[in-house]
């Protein structure tokens, strides 16, 4: 529900940007990306089928299967046993979207070849309305439209969305649905609209609809933001607080008390039952992330990870089978050029950043009147430091400098050096956020705040969960980059807030596009095509 | 200047997108894919050089043509013909002069002329026969033969030998061993027309992002 207002204010070269989207995606989605080569695909296929064919949402373990022939094309044979359907974990909303094209593909064709890939339109079409959704927001806060749309296309260019975009897959639709939510709550701290609030929590509750774990741990510390900034007597802010917590949390509250009637238990996961390892591993959560390249992980999946399947050939073990399966698993991160480009250009991003935080701190302890410069470091440091380009520069590389070398000393170096910069980067950055809370008015600038204390909420939850899962299991899971995407779109809000408050050239933005785009074509010809073509042969 | 400021950046950007296709990609999309048809010998080591592939230099080999056969049979397209062959040059001496590489078929023989100057040390070397189909080799007496052309002693290349295996003559004397060679057959990259819409799609997208918007801005 995009406020007509915004509509009309889309510019066609964003629309064509939008289009174009699409259309690379439904290529890649019937052309290129091999059947089931997307992450948990046949999971995701077998639960939109299962609605198509009116058989109700699965449970999990009780009825849930990959069908005999999604197996049996698996593992080329015709006595190939269907397998439990681990994906049945998640809530419908995803999955009745994705039957209604599966639906119609039935009545037209009975070709597997063209059915099995019918619900992939639904990531290509929310892969291009998210750019829409995305330029909407970044015109919200002000970005002039050939920024916005240079910005929103930029997640375009990103491999791995394009990858997930041209399959059947939950994460796209989740990004778009959190990123509708993020559009809301920016336009709610701009204009202070109480019914935006209420569309945010609406949204935030349709994406705990597509997937209960993350979309969660984005909707507490935004509502939590939201009934903060909520400025009304308490009567009326009890009511609205109230009214909006129950919007936000519904659905998933729903879906938890679905699981507790069904399996006994609020939060019930594919991973629950999962055997766990006699004694915990006595690791760290540092010798974790040390150890296991998490970090790396984390940022080499998140630009792109592909998979291949060679079907009747080797044996792997699925969830919930006894015997191993006949097909192959072929999986292949991006490297070299097109990730590094990526790499710094996101690192110039968080410098720019950083930028705006002296300027941020400034401005927030001089507003008190009180000369706080002379008690605050951070104060100190930036009216020391806006007195000339030089020191300002010489701070900058200070503090990436030394909380690198924090995250060295705490052994949290996970790899490669620009990795570590930009972890090392948005730990600086959330932390800085949060005593500006209360200090700060303006709307952009708050919403630049929240941006990086919300990611930082975020990406600690999602840390904590990895490691808890990899100390009682004993095995490293779910370091997928693609997790991160409901926060991504408040990361990019918070980049441009500081695009616009710096003044950074249109050049700049117009460089980064270009390498992008050129890295994202790149990776597609010489190693994506060529690692379908080599793994399948 | 006005016009400048507004079309530059897209003009730029067609620049830019125009050379790195030129400079890279069209190398890949051009580039064929290569399919075996006759791999390198199992555990294959290269343990003595065959000497110096000067004027009257002359070793042959025969191919199995059984195996070739049934790989040609496996294989769709009917592409043209390779060989990679081990070569040295003498720790990368600058060698002068030119040797050939023949594939004989049923006698008839077809023949790459190579420079001794463009071999690298220690590498393989890719040999194609002009105008061979990989159909020309079906159910056909194979041979292979390296020869020295005009290369004058001391600044010709040579070929590694393999000394678990036998099959090279020299001059009709058998040396106990056998040159370390592929035969390949080059087929056409399979993903071109796909590479070429992600390649104006991406073009495309970068000219939608570039574009002047005439004046119009954002809202706020």
């Amino acid at each position: 529900m995009i406020n007509e207002k915004y509509i009309r204010n889309y510019p066609v070269p964003m629309l064509f940007l939008s289009l174009i989207f699409l259309v690379k995606s439904l290529f890649l989605a019937f052309y290129v990306t091999p059947l089931w080569a997307v992450p948990d695909e046949i999971g995701h296929y077998s639960y939109a089928r299962d609605l198509a064919d009116g058989k109700g949402v699965p449970v999990l373990g009780r009825g849930g299967v990959i069908g005999q022939d999604v197996m049996g094309y698996l593992e080329k044979s015709n006595n190939a046993k269907p397998a439990r359907n681990w994906i049945s974990q998640h809530p419908p909303i995803y999955y009745v979207i994705a039957s209604w094209p599966l639906k119609i593909g039935e009545l037209v064709t009975n070709d597997n070849d063209i059915l099995w890939r019918i619900p992939r339109i639904i990531s290509a079409l929310s892969g291009a309305l998210l750019l829409l959704v995305l330029f909407n927001t970044l015109s919200v806060i002000g970005l002039d439209a050939t920024k916005a749309a240079a910005v929103a296309a930029s997640i375009g260019f990103i491999p791995m969305v394009t990858n997930l975009s041209s399959g059947t897959s939950h994460d796209v639709t989740l990004f778009l649905f959190c990123a509708i939510a993020i559009n809301y709550f920016t336009r709610y701290i701009m204009d202070r609209e109480i019914r935006c609030a209420y569309w945010c929590a609406l949204w935030l509750s349709l994406a705990a609809g597509v997937k209960v774990m993350t979309p969660l741990a984005l909707s507490v510390p935004m509502v939590a933001i939201l009934l903060l900034e909520l400025s009304l007597p308490k009567r009326v802010w009890l009511k609205h607080a109230v009214g909006i917590s129950m919007t936000a949390f519904f659905v998933p509250l729903m879906w938890m008390i679905r699981n507790a009637v069904i399996f006994g238990k609020f939060l019930y996961t594919s991973e629950t039952d999962r055997a766990v390892l006699p004694i915990p591993l006595n690791k760290s959560l540092a010798d974790y992330i040390h150890l296991n390249n998490v970090f790396d992980d984390f940022s080499s999946r998140f630009y792109g990870m592909f998979l291949d399947v060679t079907p009747g050939s080797g044996s792997l073990l699925m969830e919930g089978d006894a015997a191993p399966r006949h097909f192959t698993m072929h999986m292949y991160t991006l490297a070299g050029f097109p990730l590094v480009a990526f790499s710094l250009v996101v690192l110039i991003a968080s410098c720019i950043c950083i930028w705006k935080m002296f300027d941020l701190y400034l401005k927030a302890f001089r507003l008190d009147d009180i000369n706080l410069e002379k008690i605050n470091l951070m104060a100190w440091l930036g009216s020391w430091a806006i007195v000339s380009l030089c020191k300002r520069l010489l701070l900058l590389l200070t503090i990436i400098l030394s909380t690198s070398v924090v995250v060295l000393f705490f052994n949290l170096n996970a790899g490669g050096i620009l990795t570590t910069a930009i972890v090392s980067a948005s730990i600086f950055l959330g932390f800085m956020s949060l005593p500006l809370v209360l200090l700060i008015n303006d709307g952009r600038d708050k919403l630049f705040i929240y941006g990086f204390i919300i990611f930082m909420v975020f990406g600690s939850i999602l840390l904590i969960h990895v490691y808890h899962t990899y100390i009682i299991l004993g095995e490293v899971r779910a370091t997928q980059g693609r997790y991160l995407y409901p926060v991504i779109p408040l990361v990019l809000l918070s980049a441009s807030i500081a695009l616009i408050k710096m003044r950074v050239p249109s050049m700049l933005i117009n460089i980064s596009v270009v390498i992008l785009a050129c890295s994202e074509l790149l990776a597609f010809i010489c190693q994506v095509i060529p690692f379908y073509n080599g793994a399948s042969s | 200047m006005s016009f400048l400021r507004k079309w530059g950046v897209l003009g730029l950007w067609l620049f830019i997108f125009t050379l790195l296709c030129y400079m890279t990609l069209w190398q890949t999309l051009s580039k064929k894919d290569s399919r075996t048809l006759l791999s390198f010998p199992e555990h294959a080591a290269a343990s003595e050089p065959a000497g110096e592939l000067v004027s009257g230099f002359k070793l042959e080999q025969s191919i199995d043509d059984g195996l070739v056969s049934d790989a040609i049979s496996s294989s769709p397209y009917d592409g043209g013909v390779c060989a990679d062959v081990l070569l040295a040059n003498y720790y990368d001496r600058v060698n002068t002069g030119v040797f050939s590489l023949t594939l004989r078929i049923n006698n008839v023989d077809k023949v790459v002329l190579s420079s001794a100057g463009l071999v690298a040390n220690n590498a393989y070397h890719r040999f194609c026969f002009d105008g061979l189909k990989k159909s020309d080799l079906l159910h056909k007496k194979l041979v292979i033969v390296l020869q020295g052309v005009d290369s004058p002693p001391g600044q010709a290349v040579t070929a590694w030998l393999d000394g678990s295996s036998a099959g090279a003559f020299q001059h009709g004397n058998a040396l106990g061993k056998s040159l370390i060679f592929s035969i390949l057959v080059m087929e056409p990259n399979r993903y071109w027309g796909s590479e070429i819409l992600l390649i104006v799609l991406c073009g495309l997208s970068g000219v939608f992002i570039f574009l002047p918007l005439n004046g119009k801005e954002s809202h706020r």
